[in-house]
C-alpha cells in the first residue's frame, strides 16, 4: 500500500496500534493521516484524495456512521472499514448501510487484523456469522413484507434483495464456514464469493437513487 | 282507530229518519202459502211499520203479503224507495211491475234480513191517484219474520238515507271482519310459529269465532247450511265458542291457569252446542233467544277477569287490556238491560266494542312481541358488548403475561449472563491477580498479555452466545459457528488445515452455561493447538449417540512438549475443571503423532429420546 491512508480513532493507543499494523501490510507511516475527530477528518478528506479509510464508531464531536455517510457521498468508490470494538453488529450494519464496504474488530489479534487488512487490500470482504445472521434477518422480514403488506400487491421495484447464490453464500457464513470452505463447498473461487459479498454489502447501502429506494423499502419494513 | 270507531258508532244511531208522511198513506198485510203467486183477496189487517208478524200470528212460517197504497196527483218525475229490509225473502212489486225477487222463497230462504234496497221508480211506472206497493216476506216465526220500515220519497234523498243505511248494516260489518281476519291471522302464524305463546293461539281462535258469529250480518244464503234453522244454530253456537275462546284468552294473557274450572266451562259449552243442534224446529226461537242472552250475561264474566287482573298485574300492558275488558263490559252490561227491557233502547253497543276489545288486545299482543324482540336485540347488544369486554380483558392479561414472560426471559438470561461472567473472566481474574502477588516483581510482558487475552477470548465468547441468544438461537450448531469460523480463520493464517463436522445436534439439550461451557473448552483446546503444537492439520467432530454428546479434537502436531508444558497444564487444568463442571469426562491421548482430546458429556439426550431407545 502506498497511496494514502485515513485512520479516524480518538484513542491515542489504539491509533498507534492501527499505524503499527497498517505498517505491517506495508502502509509507510508517512502515507497515513490520523484524525481523532469527525471535523479533522472533514478537513483532511477535503485537502488528500485518500486510497482507504479506517473510521472508528465512537468518535468526540459525533458518530462515525455519519461520516461515513458523508465520505461516501463524496466519493462512493472509496474504500471504507468501519473500527468497531466487540463486534456491536447492529453498528457494523448499520455502517455497511451508510457505505462502509467493510469491517474490523478492535479486539481480535494484531494478526488477524493485519489479514483483514491484507485481505481487503487484495479486493477480499470480511465477513463473520453474526453479520451474515443479521443480513438474513433483514432478507426475510424484507420478504415477509413484500409478499404481504406493499400495497397493491406491487411487486418491489428491485425484487428480491439478495439473489439466491447470496442468500446462500450468507447461510454458510452463518453456519461458521470461513470463505475458503464456502468457495470450496459451493464449487466457486474465492473471488467470486467476495464479489458477491461486495454486492451484498453494496446491495445494503444507500449511494444512489434505487439503492435508496430499496433501502427505504427495506428499512420501512424492519421496522 | 277509536276515534274512526266513535264516529262509525255515531253515524249508526244518528239516522232518526221521520216517517215522510205520504198522501193517503195505508199499509195492511194478509197471510197465504209457501207457493202464493199473487195476494190473497182476504184476510188483510192494518199494519204498522216495522212489523214482526209473529206478533199477530205466532209461530206462522210461511208468507205473508205487505200492501202499501198512496195517492199520488200527476206524477211527473220518478221517485225513490228506500226499504231498511224485509226477514228473510221476498218479492217487490211496483204497481203490478216486479221490480225485485230474491233467489229462494223457499228453504232454504235468501238471508236478506239485513239487506237495505234502494230503488228508483220511474214516472212511468207510477199512476196518478192511487199507487200500489206489494212485498211478500217469506219467513220463519223463529227469526222474527216481517217488514222493516219502507220510506218513500224524492230518490236523492231516499239514497242518501240507504246509502248510509248500507254503511252501517254492510260495509262496516264487513270492514271490521277483514280488519279482525287479518289480525287473527296474524297471530295464528304467530302462534303456529312460535307455540309457546298460548294467548297467540286463544286470540286467533276467539277472532275466528266472532267472524264465524258475524257471517250472520253478511251472509245472503244459508250455505254452508242447509237449513235456515241449521244455519241460526250454528251462528249461536259460533258465539258460545267465541265466549269460550275469550275467557281462555283473558286466562292466558293474564299468566292464570285454572284447569278444572276450563273443562267444567268447555263440557257445558259442548253440552250446550250440541243441545242447540239437537233442538226441533219449534224450540229454536226460544232456545236461541235464551242461549244467547245468557251467553250475553256470561261473556261479562271474562272482562271482569280481565279488568280484575288487569289492575292487579302492575303492567302497562294488561292494564291497557283492562280498560279495553272495562268498555266491553260496560257494553256488554248495556246490552243486557236493552235486551231485558230495562233500559228503553233498540242499539246494541257490543257489536262495536268487541271490535275495539279485538283491535286493543291485538295491540297488546303486538306490543308484547316487539317488546320481546326489542329484548333479543338489546340481549344481542349486550352480548357483544361483554364479549368485546372479555376479549379486551383478554388481550390485557395476555399482554400482562407476555411482559411477565418477557421480564423473566431477561431475568434469565442477565442471571444467564452473570453467571457467565462469573464462572469465567471473574474466575480468571481473581486467578491471574493471585499469581500476579504471588509472582516476583517482574512479570515478563507475554505472559501478562497472555492472561489479558485468555480474558479476552472468554468475553467474546460470551458476547458471542449471547448475542446468538438474542437472535433466538439456543441450540448449540449455532452457537458453534461464530467460534467456527474465527479459528478457522486463525487456522488458515497459520497454514494450518481445519476440519470441522459437526453432526446432528438437535437432541442435545445444554443449558446456556453448559453450553458456554463445552464452547471454552473447545476454544482452549483449539487455541493450545494454534499456539503450541506446530500441527498442519487440525480436525474437529461433535457428533451426538445415545451416549450423550461426544467432541473430538485431533491434530498432527508435537503433542506436549517440555517448553509448553506449563502454559499448557494451565489450560489443562481449566479444561478439567469444566469438564468435571459439565459432568463430563475428558480424555487427551498423545500418542504417534496425533493428539486427541475426547470429551463425552453424557446424559445430555433429551430424555423422550432416552426413553424411546430404552423401551
Amino acid at each position: 500500500m502506498s497511496q494514502e491512508v485515513l485512520v479516524v480513532e480518538d484513542e491515542p493507543p489504539m491509533q498507534a496500534r492501527l499505524l503499527r499494523i497498517l505498517g505491517s501490510v506495508g502502509c509507510a507511516e508517512h502515507s497515513v493521516f490520523c484524525a481523532a475527530t469527525i471535523a479533522q477528518a472533514k478537513t483532511l478528506a477535503s485537502e488528500h484524495t485518500f486510497a482507504a479509510a479506517l473510521i472508528d464508531l465512537g468518535l468526540p464531536d459525533g458518530n462515525g456512521i455519519d461520516l461515513i455517510g458523508w465520505l461516501h457521498s463524496n466519493n462512493p468508490t472509496l474504500p471504507i472499514l468501519v473500527v468497531s470494538a466487540w463486534s456491536i453488529e447492529e453498528k457494523i450494519v448499520d455502517a455497511l448501510r451508510a457505505g462502509a464496504s467493510g469491517y474490523l474488530l478492535k479486539e481480535r489479534d494484531d494478526l488477524e487484523i493485519a489479514m483483514s487488512l491484507r485481505t481487503l487490500s487484495k479486493g477480499g470482504v470480511p465477513i463473520d456469522p453474526f453479520i451474515a445472521r443479521q443480513i438474513l434477518g433483514l432478507l426475510n422480514e424484507a420478504t415477509k413484507c413484500s409478499s404481504g403488506l406493499l400495497p397493491g400487491g406491487a411487486k418491489p421495484a428491485t425484487g428480491a434483495p439478495l439473489s439466491n447464490r447470496e442468500q446462500s453464500i450468507l447461510l454458510h457464513v452463518a453456519q461458521g464456514m470461513s470463505n475458503r470452505k464456502i468457495a470450496d463447498a459451493l464449487g466457486l473461487s474465492r473471488w467470486t464469493i467476495d464479489t458477491h459479498i461486495r454486492h451484498i454489502y453494496s446491495k445494503l447501502s444507500v449511494n444512489s437513487r434505487t439503492q435508496a429506494v430499496r433501502a427505504a423499502h427495506l428499512h420501512c419494513l424492519f421496522r | 282507530m277509536l276515534v274512526s270507531l266513535i264516529a262509525l258508532f255515531v253515524a249508526a244511531i244518528a239516522p232518526a229518519r221521520a216517517a215522510s208522511a205520504l198522501p193517503n198513506e195505508h199499509v195492511e198485510a194478509a197471510r197465504s202459502t209457501w207457493d202464493s203467486a199473487s195476494p190473497p183477496d182476504s184476510g188483510w189487517v192494518d199494519v204498522t211499520l216495522p212489523d214482526d208478524w209473529t206478533t199477530r200470528w205466532p209461530r206462522f212460517d210461511g208468507v205473508v203479503w205487505y200492501r202499501i197504497t198512496w195517492d199520488i196527483a200527476k206524477p211527473q218525475s220518478s221517485v225513490g224507495l228506500f226499504m231498511e229490509y224485509l226477514n228473510m225473502a221476498g218479492v217487490i212489486q211496483m204497481n203490478d211491475a216486479e221490480i225485485a225477487r230474491d233467489k229462494s222463497l223457499v228453504e232454504p230462504l235468501s238471508r236478506m234480513w239485513n239487506t237495505p234496497r234502494y230503488f228508483s221508480i220511474p214516472a212511468q211506472l207510477l199512476r196518478d191517484g192511487k199507487n200500489v206497493l206489494l212485498i211478500r216476506v217469506s219467513g220463519l216465526a223463529s227469526y222474527g219474520p216481517g217488514l222493516g220500515p219502507v220510506h218513500i220519497g224524492a230518490p236523492d234523498d231516499m239514497r242518501a238515507a240507504f246509502e248510509n243505511e248500507l254503511a252501517v248494516r254492510r260495509d262496516w260489518q264487513i270492514s271490521t271482519m277483514a280488519v279482525i281476519a287479518s289480525l287473527s291471522l296474524f297471530f295464528l302464524m304467530l302462534w303456529l310459529i312460535r307455540r309457546k305463546e298460548i294467548a297467540y293461539g286463544w286470540y286467533s281462535a276467539q277472532q275466528f269465532a266472532w267472524l264465524n258469529g258475524n257471517w250472520n250480518l253478511i251472509a245472503t244464503s244459508t250455505w254452508p247450511f242447509a237449513t235456515t234453522d241449521m244455519f241460526e244454530v250454528a251462528n249461536t253456537a259460533s258465539f258460545l265458542l267465541f265466549c269460550g275462546c275469550y275467557t281462555m284468552f283473558v286466562l292466558r294473557v293474564c299468566g292464570q291457569r285454572w284447569p278444572r274450572r276450563e273443562v267444567l266451562m268447555w263440557v257445558l259449552l259442548a253440552i250446550g252446542s250440541m243441545a242447540l243442534f239437537l233442538t226441533p224446529h219449534d224450540l229454536v226461537g226460544q232456545v236461541r233467544a235464551l242461549f244467547t242472552s245468557t251467553m250475553t250475561i256470561y261473556s261479562i264474566v271474562p272482562n271482569v277477569m280481565l279488568v280484575y287482573f288487569g289492575i292487579r298485574s302492575a303492567r302497562l300492558d294488561l292494564y291497557v287490556l283492562a280498560a279495553v275488558g272495562f268498555i266491553n263490559m260496560a257494553a256488554l252490561v248495556h246490552d243486557t238491560l236493552v235486551f231485558t227491557g230495562v233500559l228503553d233502547s233498540n242499539i246494541y253497543y257490543s257489536q262495536y266494542s268487541a271490535v275495539a276489545v279485538a283491535v286493543g288486545a291485538a295491540a297488546v299482543l303486538a306490543w308484547n312481541f316487539t317488546r320481546n324482540l326489542r329484548r333479543v336485540e338489546s340481549f344481542n347488544t349486550e352480548l357483544q358488548q361483554s364479549v368485546e369486554e372479555a376479549r379486551q380483558e383478554l388481550g390485557t392479561s395476555l399482554e400482562r403475561e407476555h411482559l411477565l414472560q418477557l421480564a423473566h426471559v431477561r431475568l434469565n438470561e442477565r442471571i444467564n449472563l452473570m453467571h457467565e461472567l462469573h464462572d469465567g473472566i471473574g474466575g480468571m481474574l481473581v486467578g491471574n491477580i493471585a499469581a500476579l502477588e504471588q509472582a516476583p516483581d517482574y512479570v515478563p510482558s507475554r505472559e501478562a498479555l497472555n492472561m489479558l487475552r485468555s480474558l479476552r477470548e472468554d468475553l467474546r465468547l460470551i458476547l458471542d452466545t449471547s448475542s446468538a441468544r438474542n437472535h433466538g438461537e439456543n441450540s448449540l450448531t449455532k452457537l458453534l459457528a461464530p467460534l467456527q469460523h474465527r479459528m478457522t480463520k486463525l487456522f488458515e493464517a497459520h497454514d494450518i488445515e481445519a476440519d470441522w463436522s459437526v453432526g446432528n445436534l438437535d437432541n442435545i439439550a445444554l443449558t446456556p452455561p453448559q453450553n458456554l461451557d463445552l464452547l471454552r473448552i473447545l476454544q482452549e483446546g483449539l487455541t493450545n493447538i494454534l499456539k503450541h503444537s506446530r500441527a498442519k492439520h487440525v480436525r474437529v467432530k461433535l457428533s451426538s449417540d445415545s451416549q450423550g454428546l461426544l467432541m473430538e479434537i485431533a491434530d498432527d502436531g508435537i503433542g506436549m512438549s517440555a517448553d509448553s508444558e506449563k502454559e499448557f497444564g494451565v489450560g489443562m487444568h481449566s479444561m478439567q475443571a469444566r469438564a468435571t463442571r459439565l459432568g463430563a469426562k475428558l480424555t487427551i491421548d498423545s500418542s504417534k503423532g496425533t493428539t486427541l482430546v475426547r470429551l463425552l458429556v453424557p446424559h445430555a439426550v433429551h430424555e423422550h429420546e432416552v426413553f424411546a431407545q430404552s423401551s
